[in-house]
């Protein structure tokens, strides 16, 4: 494998426009391959495709992209992972005989293999880094939060400006047209789906129950889920129980709230990806599994935990 | 009277989220299909496949068998589908959105690309329309609802929906298993779109991570965000 | 000999499996708690064919046979044993009692709803004097222009409060005893019958079981099923198939049980490791391990003698035995397995024990079915 002298590589980022701007995830794609780009001197190449129905024709864009990336021979492609993308991304696989990666974790650069992207293997006990051979291009979707989101003065890439791809036809808007959008309503939440769980134990009845763990896991985009404990003396509904009576939960964030992590319990969240115990008890046994523990009062940390990330949120929608 | 097809990929025993869309579409007032199912994996499980879609409820099926293909491929896959589904007469593909392809639920996309028919993705529910040709169909993702006309013959992958399962019935599994299944052999070819791996690292094993205990409340606050920023959740 | 289930019948298995996991595990212990009885399920299983599955479509049956219908007992009992006693009550003792003796024109009106599922069956032979001697009943069935007047009291009949129909022996002949009792279907509503006291049981308390009251009762010529004087020897008849249900009911709580303690003594750790590694407690699992297989063989056997039409008295009376014995051993072994844990409701097993001791008793106790085996060795 000869080695990869970064300067001659290109590496390529598609962005989704709807409605005149780029998505959030996009900008969020965009700023992390600049980042990667400026660090290690390669160059960046950017399309943006414009995503919303009845514009979004896949063929087409993809036949336009192909014949645009097909010139600059990029190592790596990135895309944010939406509900389009990794259909998009297949079929521009196939025009470019490219390798097609979906929900990477991390993308690196490595001295021997270049750009790469990485994910965990289904058992979660490995990261697996992936490439392709004989030099062909690697496309790989990337899910949110994967690169920290950037400022508004890193948008500009360091070389060109954002290229627009647009379908050359619109034939196929004429055979799916829109009736009605609007933002989906939450109904019953299946915790086992959550990415993130925000949950409570006995330990909430000194701040006052559920509804400080309600706006938390709101702000954070996340639902809460509770211990036995909580079921027991119906704060909770019983499909919000996690534990060895309840159900087993493997997001990628679990902040235990006063729960004093019994065995009946863990067994339920050991699986998280990462784990943050608050509890007053400094022996409680939660923080032995938990990545980051605190030993302190709800009713002090709860309500400044909130109003910190509130003030946090006011920013990033002022930017 | 109209024909639906449904595709089934590769060996996941429980993406029937397409199977149950059909037949769902099937039990609609008014609305008289016949749901044929297509099933692509090794021969045993695919045959076993078939039979299961007939006893919840399908009208008939063919097997596909890839018993020597040793790694999934979307396109690969998408074009074996197109092949076998162009001699077809029908009105509406289904996939379920999670197809056993490497990850990237493609295989819908990439199929309908290949017939030249519209394609919509994750896809919650689909109204059978009175008159016409077109399709109602409503799509979940992104945080949106969106209600689409999908003008037909058209490809739908949809989304699952576990609390409102298909049963297979006696009378299905009689009629499933009374008879022969046909079983088609086929070859992946052409340009494939895998990715391989190339190297591994272990990822770290549970253990205790940091433990504060001295804290003020402010403190607090700024380690617990500094955390779940660095976990990318914010 | 192919021990073997057929691809059909493990479709069938895993088709009843799924929807007992997913429709019927939802609810159970509140159901046991409250007493009441999942009849919405039990129509919706009916609706898919689940039902009938013993007995010819025209009755309004799915055209399978005994051993179908064992499997589909068996896993309905392996997560609600109330729902498997009431199935095996409608199909066996009610559908035996009028499907072995009735005319066709009886059958086609007396079967087609409780076998589709639309209806529950209930069976009335047992009285407060009249327990494992059935004989000695004493309800009545006198003739008067040319109809029949019951008078008497059924008790402990599974299904009485929410069964639309009831297979009812009644002494037509008292001054002959045992011999003189006939068996009548009687309907829900008909004026002279109503549920007299409504069970509040030990365990399977889901199912419904009451007190069946007759004063005055009427009934008309065409309610007699077979003939005169026939009824003790139909009853035993329908006990024969009944015993075949229970066995499988019983089966499928040791079954059900069982998986819960195994799966518990490898998520357990005590002394820092799972406790399945105690040898004590592995050994106990593979000896009711053997004796659930043991159970099973004689169950499916005594269905499949009943089915391919050889006679199946002996081989019923020993799989209930077996099988009844497996289920009260298996269960309270799994309670101690999980010890404090399996004392309490939400781990299942508790309730498992309390459904499974009744099967020990009804459709003949243990005694009895010992009694039937012994007779027939020494004859």
């Amino acid at each position: 494998m000869t080695k990869h002298d970064s300067d001659m590589i290109t590496i390529a980022v598609i962005l989704e426009e709807q409605g005149g701007n780029l998505t959030p995830l996009s900008r969020e794609v965009l700023a992390g391959a600049s980042a990667l780009a400026q660090t290690y001197g390669a160059v960046l190449e950017s399309l943006v495709l414009k995503s919303t129905l009845p514009d979004y024709d896949p063929a087409s864009f993809a036949d336009e992209a192909a014949a645009r990336l097909g010139k600059v021979a990029p190592q790596l492609i990135l895309m944010g992972a939406s509900s389009l993308s990794s259909g998009f991304c297949a079929l521009l696989a196939e025009k470019l005989s490219a390798g097609l990666l979906c929900d990477c974790t991390e993308v690196r650069f490595e001295a021997e293999y270049g750009f790469c992207p990485l994910r965990p293997n289904a058992a979660g006990s490995e990261k697996l880094i992936y490439g392709t051979s004989g030099g062909r291009p690697l496309i790989a979707t990337v899910r949110p939060g994967v690169f920290a989101a950037g400022r508004a003065a890193e948008l500009i890439p360091a070389d060109g400006e954002l290229r627009m791809v647009s379908a050359a036809q619109q034939a196929s808007a004429k055979l799916i047209s829109l009736l009605d959008e609007r933002a989906e309503k939450k109904q019953g939440v299946d915790i086992t789906k959550a990415d993130i769980l925000v949950a409570g134990g006995r330990g909430i009845a000194s701040c006052g129950g559920f509804e400080q763990l309600k706006t938390l896991a709101e702000l954070l985009g996340g639902e809460i889920a509770a211990s036995r404990a909580c079921i027991e003396a119906g704060w909770a509904d019983a499909s919000m129980q996690v534990g060895q009576t309840g159900r087993t939960v493997h997001p990628k964030l679990y902040i235990a709230c006063g729960i004093s992590g019994a065995i009946q319990h863990v067994t339920g969240m050991k699986d998280a990806e990462c784990i943050i115990a608050i509890n007053k008890n400094p022996a409680a046994p939660i923080f032995d599994i938990a990545d980051l523990g605190i030993v302190g009062n709800l009713e002090n940390i709860l309500p400044a935990l909130i109003k910190a990330l509130q003030e946090k949120k006011g920013e990033a929608n002022a930017v | 009277m109209l024909a639906r097809q449904v595709k089934a990929d590769g060996e996941t025993r429980y993406d029937y989220s397409g199977v149950e869309a059909a037949l769902r579409l099937k039990a609609q007032p008014g609305c008289e299909a016949s749901v044929f199912v297509l099933v692509l994996g090794c021969a045993k499980e695919a045959v076993q496949q078939v039979r299961e879609a007939i006893a919840m409820g399908a009208d008939d099926g063919r097997a596909l068998d890839l018993s020597d293909q040793a790694e999934p491929d979307a396109a690969a896959f998408a074009r074996i589908f197109a092949e076998h589904v162009q001699e077809e007469d029908f009105t509406l593909l289904l996939s379920g959105s999670f197809p056993l392809d490497a990850d990237t639920a493609a295989t819908g996309l990439l199929t309908a690309v290949k017939l030249g028919i519209p394609f919509v993705s994750h896809v919650d529910s689909i109204q059978h329309a009175q008159e016409g040709t077109a399709l109602t169909v409503v799509r979940k993702a992104d945080g949106r609802v969106q209600t689409l006309s999908v003008s037909t013959p058209c490809l739908a992958s949809v989304l699952p929906h576990p609390e409102a399962p298909v049963y297979k019935t006696v009378a299905g599994i009689n009629r499933a298993y009374a008879r022969e299944i046909e079983l088609i052999s086929v070859q992946c070819e052409g340009s494939s779109v895998r990715a391989e791996v190339r190297g591994r690292e272990k990822a770290q094993g549970r253990k205790r991570g940091r433990l504060l205990t001295a804290v003020s409340t402010d403190e607090a606050v700024r380690q617990l965000i500094a955390e779940i920023t660095e976990q990318h959740m914010l | 000999m192919d021990f073997q289930l057929s691809e059909r019948r493990q479709a069938l298995q895993q088709a009843v499996r799924e929807f007992a996991e997913k429709e019927l595990l939802p609810g159970v212990i509140e159901r046991d708690e409250k007493s009441e009885y999942p009849l919405e399920l039990y129509k919706k299983l009916g609706s898919m064919g689940y039902v009938g599955l013993p007995y010819e479509e025209k009755y309004g049956g799915s055209g399978g046979d005994y051993l179908d219908y064992a499997l589909c007992v068996e896993e309905i009992s392996k997560v609600d044993a109330s729902l498997g006693i009431s199935y095996s009550v409608a199909m066996s003792l009610y559908g035996g009692s009028i499907y072995n003796g009735a005319t066709e024109e009886q059958k086609m009106e007396f079967l087609p709803d409780v076998f589709s599922g639309k209806a529950l069956g209930g069976f009335g032979l047992t009285e407060p004097n009249a327990g494992s001697d059935a004989g000695g009943c004493v309800t009545t069935a006198t003739k008067k222009d040319g109809r029949y007047v019951l008078n008497g009291l059924k008790c402990f009949n599974t299904n009485g409060p929410l069964a639309e129909h009831f297979a009812v022996y009644a002494l037509t002949h008292p001054e002959l005893g045992q011999k003189g009792l006939s068996l009548f279907h009687v309907k829900k509503g008909t004026p002279g019958f109503t549920i007299g006291k409504i069970e509040n049981k030990m365990g399977i308390r889901a199912a419904q079981v009451s007190e069946l009251v007759f004063e005055n009762c009427e009934i008309p010529q065409s309610a007699l099923i077979g003939e005169e004087c026939t009824g003790f020897k139909q009853a035993m008849k329908a006990l024969d198939g009944g015993r075949i249900g229970v066995a499988a009911q019983g089966l499928g709580i040791a079954e059900g049980a069982f998986e819960i303690a195994r799966k518990y003594l490898m998520t357990r750790e005590q002394f820092g490791k799972p406790i399945y590694r105690n040898q004590h407690l592995a050994f106990k699992m593979a000896e009711l391990e053997c004796e659930i297989e043991q159970a099973k063989y004689m169950v499916y056997k005594a269905a499949l003698d009943k089915s391919e039409g050889r006679p199946y008295t002996i081989p019923a009376a020993k799989a209930k035995l077996v099988c009844t014995n497996a289920a009260m051993h298996v269960t309270t072994e799994a309670v101690q397995m999980l010890g404090g844990n399996g004392y309490m409701r939400e781990y299942h097993v508790e309730r498992m024990m309390r459904d499974a001791k009744i099967t020990q008793i009804y459709e003949g106790t243990n005694e009895i079915q010992k009694l039937v085996i012994s007779g027939a060795l020494f004859r």
